[in-house]
């Protein structure tokens, strides 16, 4: 029996970027699926190399940045070998993305009205047709009076009416996968509690999958159904958000939701850190990569790079230390 | 991505940022050059330069007259170099005062109180909307035509572009987080002022008045043209232009040489105002090229 | 334990810009009101937590009590000396620090960390006789080498410019530490350390501590007493436990229930607050909250409630305040 191909893979990834130090080593062998229906989140820390994938997945890449090996299938067909035309076809149509400001989403000096409807610019319907649906898709993201809305600029709009109408405008293009780069780090708690709420319900409706790249681990917990944990560019633990939270087997995991003071239920006056630095990514060490901060580190750990340890259907570690 | 302490910067001086930089290092190249032709005018021309020989008027360039000589017979090279002196002379002492002038001017009406602020602006702007030829008409019937005639006007009319250039700059600065933290640590409007805004706004100033010498000469050799600069006989580019232009026919080769210094002191001037603005950001030395 | 900071009945007006013609006319010019009877003091050695969203006015009012801002009603007093002229404030430079929410930008850009470090006793008039060691021992009291002191501000990371600003901030031996958003930007596991910084040094130096933040599950865990700020008014202060375990006011109640929850086993249903926060140019009558409160009542729309004693060190501005 073959597995059924998955909605997106990314495989074996690598890229650096080119910088006056050497390249640096953004992503290294980085490696993910998605099925339809599904909603990953991607977490880590600044540097651990979340932006530079979420960028790989829309075709986004910085102008410094080289893909040195590795894959990014979209049911099963490598988006990074085919040609620029059929990568512009792709993106938006099939990836689309929410970012983290969505000011940078829309041209701030057309109405949205037009662009939302320029944006559907490869469905056959009418104009007419195209500003209702995109009236529809401003409705159900909970944009109260959606035909004003049509009418105002980017900047007219509250910010949590912003980042509903980017994820409108990605929605609209009825894509397979929607990437939201930390969708609610730019808005208030009580915004952020709504677009969380809002995102929840939207993937009832959306048949791809959706993937959270975030550094808040309660936007994972409260949305995801899967995680991926980076630290340095690689990816150290998968796991269901359950299974995540209550049974952590990386130490950086471990680490990771210790130090969330959301995760403390007592009052803990000296909030718990992570010791130490990341690796400098342009001369990655031999071992693991996470061995100069880790509790359990052994010599081998310095010496020798951790294998990718199954621990059951849905969790697996990068680590010498973990045992299934 | 490696944090930003990782990187490590090496930090250059000003001059060795200079040095890695081809354009600005040209640009200082040729000012020095002019710098020196005006220093050492006396040692450097061949002759005077405001020796009349008719005998050899209009003679072509040979060893003897490199540039040739003008109506009068006056050797043209030796009257470039003492130009170069009346050129830069009255140009980086109208810019000089100028700039200086501007700059705290602009300062104060940046920093100090709404009401100076509104006093200063309308200044600026009364004079930015006097037709600047006419006014220097006006000043020069007044006060008889002559260097110093000739700096004031060029100092009052370019005063109000370099306060406002550093007004502007002054006004976004002040509601930074570091001039508020200054502030809070109960720094005297002085201290900040001098501290702390002057050394921000002070970069742009510099491209500004070192493309602003040029222009100053041009303005020098303009209203030379129409006797109402520097007075003949002594030498300037302005007055070796407009000889060159009436003795056309007999002396083609009067334009050229009057007009190259011209060309390479604007390219100069600008070349190092480009790379100085450069040299004095610390934030742009990281992106000079290795 | 005795007032180091008092604030009495504070307001806080913008006003408006106008032309030249109307700043010379006489008569009443247009207003806005930023803070309104706020009144909160502040105890000798303890950490006070001031938490709001984004255009509650909780910098406007750290401002305000630093003399940054012209007040337009109320009495600000401290150390028992009231501060009624700018003049009265230069004792209280000396005394009290800040910290801003972007350290780096918070440094003067053109000069180094040391030079940075020497001004307060410069403009103080502070003997210092050897800046290098006073430099290289204030860096040393944050955790940083003292070779630091040779940069400049755009030469250190986000975790290095926050520490310079917590040594800058030591320098002169302050009574009083106001730090704005001291973690935003920092990853959990520098967070935790830069906090953990500021309160062994608030123990060892015995000075006090406010922290603005919006960060609710940092602020509960380090601070001893809150308040809570929306629309320029104060909604609820008391100590930090009491009120988080039993949230008076509907608006802290919505607060803590938005926070996202890591666990997933804690989903939040829906979301605990809808609508957006008002403008403030467009503050609704009565109660400021009372457009989004699920409580309201008919004299919530007219009535503003006051900052009501509720014992045990608490208040609250609700008139169902003492219902819950």
């Amino acid at each position: 029996m073959t597995a059924p191909v998955p909605l997106l893979s990314v495989e074996n990834l690598t890229i650096t970027y080119a910088s006056d130090a050497g390249p640096v080593q953004a992503l290294r062998a980085a490696h993910l699926t998605a099925r339809a229906g599904e909603v990953i989140g991607i977490v880590g820390e600044s540097g651990c190399g979340k932006s530079t994938l979420a960028s790989a997945l829309i075709n986004l890449l910085a102008a410094n940045a080289r893909v040195t090996s590795g894959a990014v299938r979209l049911r099963g067909q490598d988006i990074l070998t085919l040609p620029e035309d059929a990568k512009r076809a792709i993106r938006g149509r099939h990836i689309a993305m929410v970012f983290q400001d969505p000011m940078t989403s829309f041209n701030p000096v057309l109405p949205l009205g037009a662009q939302l409807t320029d944006f559907q610019h490869h469905l056959p319907q009418t104009r007419a047709e195209k500003r209702t649906r995109a009236r529809a898709m401003l409705a159900r993201v909970g944009i109260p009076d959606p035909d004003l809305v049509l009418t105002r600029f980017i900047h007219e709009l509250s910010g949590g009416m912003r980042q509903r109408a980017a994820i409108a405008a990605a929605l609209l293009m009825t894509p397979d996968v929607l990437v939201a780069d930390e969708p609610t780090t730019a808005l208030d708690v009580t915004m952020e509690a709504q677009i969380i709420h809002l995102l929840r319900a939207l993937r009832a409706d959306h048949q791809g999958t959706i993937l959270i790249v975030t550094h808040h681990l309660g936007v994972i917990g409260e949305l995801c159904d899967r995680v991926y944990v980076m630290y340095a560019g690689q990816v150290v633990e998968e796991a269901t958000v359950d299974d995540l939270y209550h049974a952590p087997r990386h130490p950086y995991t471990r680490a990771l939701i210790a130090c969330d003071p959301a995760h403390l239920e007592t009052h803990t006056p000296v909030l718990p850190t992570i010791p130490g630095h990341l690796p400098d990514l342009t001369a990655p060490p031999p071992g693991c990569s996470f061995a100069n901060r880790c509790p359990l580190v052994t010599s081998r750990c310095h010496t020798a790079p951790p294998p990718w340890v199954r621990l059951s259907d849905t969790q697996a570690a990068l680590c010498h230390e973990v045992a299934p | 991505m490696s944090t930003v302490a990782e990187i490590n910067p090496r930090r250059r001086t000003a001059l060795a940022a200079l040095r890695r930089d081809p354009m600005g290092l040209l640009g200082a190249i040729l000012v020095a050059g002019f710098v020196t032709m005006a220093i050492f005018a006396p040692l450097l021309a061949p002759y005077d330069p405001i020796k009349i020989d008719v005998a050899h008027k209009f003679a072509p360039a040979d060893f003897a007259h490199w540039a040739g000589t003008d109506q009068l017979g006056r050797d043209i090279l030796s009257r470039i170099i003492w130009g170069a002196r009346t050129a830069l002379g009255i140009a980086l002492t109208a810019t000089g005062l100028a700039g200086v002038i501007g700059l705290l001017l602009g300062l104060v009406a940046g920093y100090g109180p709404r009401w100076l602020d509104g006093i200063l602006v309308l200044l600026f702007d009364s004079v930015s909307s006097l037709p600047m030829v006419m006014f220097a008409l006006a000043v020069i019937t007044v006060l008889g035509p002559g260097t110093s005639t000739l700096l004031l006007v060029i100092i009052i009319i370019s005063i109000p572009g370099y306060a406002r250039l550093i007004r502007a700059q002054t006004l976004t600065l002040q509601q930074a987080d570091f001039i508020q933290a200054e502030r809070t640590i109960g720094a005297s409007p002085a201290r900040i002022i001098l501290r702390h805004l002057l050394p921000n706004v002070v970069g742009p100033l510099v491209i500004v008045l070192s493309m602003d010498v040029p222009v100053v000469i041009m303005l020098e050799a303009g209203l030379s043209y129409l006797n109402l600069g520097v007075r003949p006989p002594t030498p300037s580019w302005g007055n070796i232009l407009y000889d060159g232009y009436t003795s056309l026919r007999q002396a083609p080769g009067m334009v050229i040489a009057a007009g190259l210094p011209l060309v390479l002191a604007t390219l100069g001037f600008t070349f190092l105002g480009e790379g100085l603005r450069d040299a004095l950001d610390p934030k742009l030395q990281l992106r000079v090229p290795k | 334990m005795t007032a180091l900071y008092d604030v009495k009945n504070l307001s806080v007006d913008l006003t408006l810009p106008q032309g030249l013609v109307g700043m010379l006319l006489p008569g009443s010019k247009p207003k806005l009101n930023l803070l309104k009877a706020i009144s909160l003091t502040l105890n000798q050695s303890e950490t006070f937590g001031l938490v709001g969203e984004s255009g509650s006015g909780k910098t406007t009012l750290a401002r305000a009590m630093l003399g940054l801002l012209p007040i337009s009603g109320g009495q600000l007093a401290f150390e028992g000396q009231p501060l009624t002229s700018s003049r009265s404030f230069t004792p209280l430079r000396r005394r009290a620090a800040m910290m801003f929410q972007d350290a780096t930008a918070s440094l003067s850009p053109r000069m180094t960390v040391g030079a940075l470090l020497a001004e307060p006793f410069h403009i103080h008039r502070q003997p210092l006789p050897d800046p290098n060691a006073m430099a290289a021992s204030l860096l040393a009291r944050v955790g940083l080498p003292a070779a630091i002191a040779g940069r400049f501000p755009h030469e250190l990371s986000g975790g290095q410019a926050r520490r310079v600003g917590v040594a800058r901030a030591l320098a002169l031996n302050p009574a009083l530490v106001i730090a704005d958003e001291p973690t935003a930007g920092l990853d959990v596991s520098v967070q935790g350390e830069v906090l953990n910084l500021m309160t062994a040094l608030k123990a060892d130096l015995g000075l006090s501590l406010m922290i603005i933040t919006h960060n609710l599950a940092m602020v509960r865990h380090v601070s001893d007493r809150i308040a809570i700020l929306y629309l320029g008014r104060l909604m609820e202060t008391g100590p930090t436990r009491a009120v988080f375990a039993r949230p008076a006011h509907p608006y802290t109640q919505s607060l803590i229930a938005s926070e996202p929850q890591p666990d997933p086993r804690k989903r939040r249903t829906g979301p605990a607050i809808s609508g957006e926060i008002p403008s403030v140019l467009n503050r609704p009558a009565g109660c400021a909250f009372h457009s989004r409160c699920p409580r309201a009542a008919a004299l919530c729309r007219h009535t503003t409630p006051e900052l009501r004693d509720l014992g045990q060190g608490r208040a609250a501005a609700c008139h169902f305040a003492e219902l819950t």
